[in-house]
C-alpha cells in the first residue's frame, strides 16, 4: 500500500485523539468516582441509578415521617405515665379518705389535692408539641380540655355575674379576638355594650344579646354568639375570670328558691333543695291537693301534687310523722320542704329549676375523633395519635370522676367518695389500655423502621455497585492507557520526522 | 536516416520533457497538503520515428499528458459515506446538548425536583397547620414547576438554534451549487481543447464532498465533463452550468422547512426526502427527537397537575382567619403543560389554601389529603397506568442516553469508514513527498543527462566542423 504523507499524519493525529480521548474519559471517571457521569454512558444503568437515588430519597422520607409518628407516640406515652400516677394517687386518696380514720379536715386537705390533680391532668391533656394538642384529634389548634372558662355560644347569667375588680378579657370567636376592659360593677346592659363596641371595632365577629332564659328570678342573660355559621365558632372569654362566674359553681342554686303564689292562704313556709339532675330549665308547679284537719304539717295528712308540664304528675303525701322543715325529694333532684304551720288546700308555689347550657366545671373535651397517621411506607398508614375522648372519657369520665370525688370530700361524704373509688380504678385501666396501645404501634413503627433501614443499606449498596467506578480497576485502565498514549506520542515522534530529503546529500 | 541535427532536437525534446516533469514534481510537493489535491504526472512517450537503415530511428520524447492519479468509483463511495457521516456527526452533537438538558448526574434535574415535591407533601403531613411545612410545599412546587419550564425552554431553544444552522446549511449548499456549475463549465470548455482539468476536477471532486456532508446527493458525470448533481428526490441541483437553488420558509410550527425551486419559480417542500448529510440530522433531532420529548415531558407535567389538582381541589386549606371558613375547592398549579405549569396564584398568595385536610372539619389537623398528595409518588399514573411519575422520566432519560448512544456509536462507525476511505484514496491519489523526491532525483538526472547529449553533439559538430 502507498503510504502518504497525509495519511501518517491522519492516522497519527487519529490515533493520538483516540488515545487521549480515552484517557479523558478514564480521568473523568476517577475524579468523579462515578461510571456514570451522562446518560449515554449506560442508558439503562442511568434509569437504574435515578431509580435508586428515588428509592433512597423516598425511605429517607419515610424515616423522617417514623421519627415524626414515634417522637409522637413517646409524647403519648410520657403523658399518660405521669396521668397514671397522678390517678393512682387520686384512688389512694379515695380510698383512705373513705375510711372512718379521715376526718372532715383531711377531707378538706385532699379535696384540694384532688383539685390539683384534676388541673394537672387536664395541662396533660393539653400536651402540645410541635404538631399542635397531642390529644385534640384533628383540632390541634385548640386545646382539646377546658373548663368554664371557655364558652360555646353560650351565655353568662346576671345572678351570677360578679364583677368585683376593673380587669381586660379577651374575647375570642374561633382564631380571631379583641380585648374588652370590664369596670368594677358594670351592669349586664353595659357589659353587653362595651363587648359591642369593641367587636365592631374588631370587624364584628359576635353578636351579643341580653335574652330572658325563662327563669323568674334570674331571666336576663348575656348571649354572645358568632357571625358566621361554618368554620370554627368557638367564643372564648379569657383573662382573670376568677370573678366571672357561671353559676355552675354551686349546683343548689340550679334551683330557685320555692315561691308560693301570691294567693297562699297558709302560714307554713315553704323552701326547695337539692341539687338539679335534669337537662332542661323549666318550672315546677306544685299544689296542695288537700289537708285533713287544719291542716297543720307535721301533724295532718297533706298531699301536694306536681307537675312540671312535660314530665308528667306525681304526689307527695305528708302524714304526722313528717317534721317540719325536713326536705323530701320529689324528682330529678329537686327536693321540697313545708315548715311548721298551716297549709290551705288548692294553694300553689312554683319552684323554678335550670339547666346552664354550658359545661359543667369539669374539663370536657373539645377536641375531635380525627385519627392522624403517618406514611410509614407504601401503603402502611400508621396511627400515632389518641383523641382526648379515647384517654380520658372513654369507659369512665375521669374529669368527671375527680370531679365528683372533689366535691364529695368537700362535702365530707363518705358515700360519695367511695363511689369513685371504682371508677378510679376503672380510670387506671383505661390509661394503662391506651398506653399498652401506644406501645404496641411504637413498636410496629420501630420494625418498620429498621425494615428501611435494611433496606437502605441493601439500595444505597446496589446503587454505589451501578454508579461508582471500581478505582482499582478504573486506575489499572488508566496505567495502560497512559502507557498506550505515551506509546503512539513516540511512534508519532519516530515516524513523523524522517523523509527521503534528510539522507540525500 | 536522421542527420547529427536530428541528435540535436532529440535532446532539446529530452531536456524540456523531463522539465516539465520536474515541473509537475514541483506542482505535487507544493499541494503535497492540499485537500482533495490528486497527485499528477507527466506520462512520456516516444516520438514518431523515421524509417533509414538499418531501421526505423527514435526522435526523442514527448510528453503525452498530463495524469491524474484518481479513482473515480472512490470518489462516488466517499461521497455517499460523506453523507452519513455528516447526518451522524450533527445528530450525534445535537443529541448531547439535548442530554445535558436531561442532566441528572449531579443530582439537580427533573427527578431530584420531584423527590423534593413529593417529600415536601410528607414533611406537610408530618405537621400539617404549620406555616413553615407549607411554605416548603409551596417552594419546592415551584421548583418543580420551574425546573418543568425551563426544561421545556431549554428543548426549544435547542430547536430554534437548530433552525439557525439548517437555515446557515441550506445557504450553503446553493454556495457550492453555484461553484459547481461554474467548474462544470470551466472542464468542460478546457477538456474540449483538449486540455486536462485536472486542478477543476479536484477541486470539483472536494466540492461534491462537501455537498454530500451537507444533504444527500446523487451524481453522475456525462461525456463532456459536466457533473449533474440532483437531490434524492431526483430534483436537480446543478445541471451543465446552471443550479437550482433552495430556500427555506417557515412551516406550521414555526421552524424552517426546505423547498427546491424549479426553473419557472415554483417551490416545493423537500424537507421530507432529505435521508443524509448534516441537515438530515439536524431535522431529526428539531422534528423527531426533541418534540417526542416535549410531548413526553408535557404528558408528565400534565398528569401530575391533574392528579395533584384532582386531590388538591377535594382536599380542605387552613381557615380564613377572617371568615373562619376552611378553603377547598382551589387548583394547586395551573396550566396544563411543561410550558405552563406553575404553582396556582391562591396558592402562592396564600399558603393556608394549601389542602392538607380531607374535609372541613378536620383542619388543622387532618393530614390525610397531605398524605394522599404525596403518596401520587407511587402511583401508577403514567404509560396507561403502568409506571409512576418518576418510573416514566427514568425510562425517558434512559432513551436519552440510548439515543446519544446510538448517533455516537454510528458517528464513531462512520467516521471509521471515512477514514479508511480517505486512507485509500490517499494511498492512490496522495502525494508522497518521499516518492517526488526521488522522481526529482530521477527528473534531474535526466535532465542532466540530455544535456549532456547535446554537449556531446555540439562536440561532435565541433569536430565535423574542423574536419580539414
Amino acid at each position: 500500500m502507498r503510504v502518504t504523507n497525509q495519511s501518517m499524519a491522519n492516522s497519527i493525529t487519529g490515533n493520538l485523539f483516540r488515545n487521549i480521548e480515552r484517557l479523558y474519559k478514564t480521568q473523568n471517571i476517577i475524579s468523579s468516582t462515578k461510571r456514570i457521569n451522562r446518560p449515554s454512558d449506560d442508558p439503562t444503568g442511568m434509569a437504574h441509578v435515578l431509580n435508586y437515588r428515588e428509592t433512597i430519597a423516598r425511605i429517607e422520607q419515610y424515616q423522617r415521617n417514623i421519627m415524626y409518628g414515634k417522637s409522637n407516640l413517646e409524647h403519648v406515652d410520657g403523658a399518660l405515665d405521669t396521668v397514671g400516677t397522678l390517678l393512682t394517687r387520686a384512688k389512694e386518696l379515695a380510698v383512705y379518705q373513705a375510711t372512718a380514720t379521715a376526718t372532715a379536715q383531711t377531707r378538706a386537705i385532699a379535696a384540694e389535692e384532688i383539685n390539683d390533680i384534676h388541673d394537672q391532668i387536664m395541662q396533660l391533656a393539653n400536651t402540645k408539641v410541635t404538631q399542635g394538642y397531642l390529644f385534640a384529634g384533628h383540632q390541634t389548634d385548640t386545646p382539646p380540655y377546658y373548663d368554664d372558662t371557655r364558652l360555646g355560644s353560650q351565655g353568662v347569667d346576671q345572678a351570677t355575674f360578679v364583677l368585683n375588680r376593673t380587669e381586660t378579657w379577651t374575647i375570642s370567636v374561633g382564631s380571631k379576638s379583641f380585648t374588652v376592659d370590664v369596670a368594677n360593677g358594670t351592669s349586664l346592659t353595659a357589659l353587653r355594650d362595651a363587648i359591642e363596641a369593641a367587636d365592631d371595632a374588631a370587624g364584628n365577629l359576635l353578636s351579643a344579646a341580653i335574652v330572658d332564659d325563662g327563669s323568674s328570678s334570674n331571666p336576663d342573660r348575656l348571649v354572645l354568639t358568632a357571625n358566621w355559621t361554618s368554620g370554627d365558632q368557638t367564643i372564648r372569654v379569657s383573662g382573670n375570670t376568677s370573678n366571672l362566674l357561671f353559676n355552675t359553681s354551686n349546683p343548689a342554686a340550679l334551683i330557685d328558691a320555692a315561691e308560693p303564689a301570691a294567693t297562699w292562704a297558709g302560714t307554713s313556709t315553704v323552701s326547695s333543695g337539692g341539687s338539679y339532675s335534669g337537662t332542661t330549665s323549666k318550672t315546677f308547679e306544685f299544689r296542695i291537693a288537700s289537708a285533713s284537719g287544719t291542716g297543720t304539717v307535721g301533724t295532718d295528712s297533706i298531699t301536694i301534687q306536681w307537675n312540671d308540664g312535660s314530665y308528667g304528675e306525681g304526689e307527695i303525701t305528708l302524714d304526722a310523722t313528717y317534721v317540719p322543715g325536713t326536705l323530701i325529694t320529689v324528682v330529678e333532684g329537686l327536693q321540697v320542704q313545708l315548715g311548721a304551720g298551716t297549709v290551705t288546700a288548692g294553694d300553689t308555689f312554683s319552684v323554678d329549676v335550670w339547666h346552664p347550657d354550658m359545661s359543667g366545671e369539669y374539663a370536657t373535651y373539645h377536641g375531635d375523633e380525627g385519627a392522624i397517621r403517618i406514611a410509614a411506607g407504601e401503603s402502611a398508614l400508621q396511627r400515632v395519635n389518641f383523641t382526648g375522648s379515647e384517654v380520658f372519657d372513654s369507659a369512665v369520665d375521669i374529669f368527671e370522676a375527680l370531679h365528683e370525688l372533689q366535691v364529695a370530700l368537700e362535702h365530707n361524704d363518705i358515700d360519695g367518695i367511695s363511689r369513685q373509688i371504682e371508677p378510679l380504678g376503672q380510670a387506671l385501666e383505661q390509661v394503662a389500655t391506651v398506653r399498652a396501645e401506644a406501645g404496641a404501634r411504637l413498636n410496629r413503627i420501630e420494625a418498620t423502621e429498621t425494615h428501611w433501614e435494611m433496606f437502605l443499606l441493601q439500595v444505597t449498596e446496589t446503587l454505589s455497585n451501578t454508579e461508582d467506578a471500581d478505582l482499582a480497576k478504573v486506575t489499572a485502565d488508566l496505567a495502560s492507557q497512559e502507557a498506550a498514549y505515551q506509546a503512539s506520542l513516540a511512534a508519532a515522534a519516530k515516524v513523523i520526522q524522517p523523509s527521503l530529503i534528510d539522507f540525500l546529500r | 536516416m536522421p542527420d547529427i541535427f536530428g541528435i540535436l532536437m532529440t535532446g532539446k525534446s529530452a531536456l524540456l520533457v523531463q522539465q516539465k516533469s520536474v515541473d509537475v514534481t514541483g506542482q505535487n510537493i507544493a499541494n503535497v497538503n492540499t485537500v482533495g489535491y490528486s497527485r499528477q504526472r507527466v506520462n512520456l512517450c516516444t516520438n514518431e520515428p523515421i524509417d533509414g537503415s538499418p531501421g526505423q530511428m527514435g526522435t526523442g520524447v514527448r510528453a503525452a499528458e498530463i495524469q491524474r492519479i484518481h479513482d473515480q468509483f472512490l470518489g462516488i463511495q466517499i461521497t455517499r459515506e460523506n453523507e452519513d457521516l455528516g447526518r451522524w456527526e450533527t445528530q450525534k452533537n445535537s443529541m448531547e446538548r439535548v442530554e445535558m438538558v436531561f442532566d441528572e448526574s449531579d443530582g439537580y434535574g427533573l427527578g431530584q425536583a420531584m423527590t423534593d415535591f413529593w417529600d415536601a407533601w410528607h414533611d406537610l403531613a408530618n405537621n400539617p397547620s404549620a406555616q413553615p411545612e407549607r411554605t416548603v410545599v409551596r417552594e419546592r412546587s415551584m421548583v418543580l414547576a420551574e425546573t418543568f419550564n425551563k426544561m421545556h425552554a431549554d428543548l426549544q431553544a435547542l430547536q430554534r438554534e437548530l433552525d439557525v444552522n439548517i437555515e446557515g446549511t441550506v445557504r450553503e449548499i446553493n454556495e457550492i451549487s453555484v461553484q459547481v456549475a461554474e467548474l462544470n463549465e470551466k472542464i468542460a470548455v478546457a477538456e474540449i481543447r483538449g486540455q486536462n482539468a485536472n486542478d477543476f476536477r479536484d477541486t470539483r471532486e472536494q466540492l461534491l464532498k462537501d455537498l454530500s456532508g451537507l444533504i444527500d446527493i446523487q451524481t453522475f458525470e456525462n461525456s463532456d465533463g459536466h457533473v449533474t448533481v440532483t437531490l434524492q428526490s431526483g430534483k436537480p441541483l446543478v445541471e451543465n452550468d446552471r443550479m437550482w437553488e433552495l430556500s427555506t420558509e417557515p412551516n406550521g410550527s414555526g421552524f424552517l422547512n426546505i423547498f427546491w425551486t424549479d426553473s419557472d419559480g415554483n417551490v416545493s417542500d423537500v424537507t421530507s426526502t432529505i435521508e443524509g448529510g448534516k441537515l438530515k440530522g439536524w431535522l431529526e433531532v428539531r422534528d423527531v427527537s426533541i418534540p417526542h420529548y416535549l410531548n413526553q415531558l408535557d404528558e408528565l407535567a400534565g398528569t401530575i397537575i391533574d392528579q395533584v389538582n384532582t386531590l388538591h381541589q377535594s382536599g380542605y386549606g387552613l381557615e380564613d382567619p377572617v371568615t373562619g371558613i376552611a378553603s377547598t375547592g382551589y387548583a394547586f398549579f395551573s396550566g396544563s403543560s411543561a410550558a405552563d405549569m406553575a404553582v396556582d396564584t391562591e396558592i402562592l398568595n396564600d399558603t393556608n389554601k394549601i389542602a392538607a385536610s380531607a374535609t372541613a372539619s378536620g383542619v388543622p389537623g387532618d393530614n390525610s389529603n397531605a398524605i394522599a398528595i404525596a403518596g401520587l409518588q407511587q402511583a401508577l399514573v403514567m404509560s396507561g397506568n403502568t409506571a409512576t411519575c418518576e418510573d416514566y422520566y427514568n425510562a425517558m432519560v434512559g432513551v436519552v442516553g440510548a439515543d446519544v448512544q446510538e448517533a455516537t456509536l454510528y458517528f464513531q462507525h462512520q467516521t471509521n469508514v471515512m477514514n479508511q476511505l480517505s486512507n485509500y484514496r490517499e494511498s492512490i491519489s496522495g502525494v508522497s513527498v518521499d516518492e517526488e523526491m526521488v522522481n526529482l532525483i530521477k527528473f534531474q538526472h535526466a535532465y542532466d543527462a540530455a544535456a549532456k547529449l547535446i554537449t556531446t553533439v555540439d562536440e561532435m559538430l565541433i569536430t565535423v566542423l574542423n574536419m580539414r
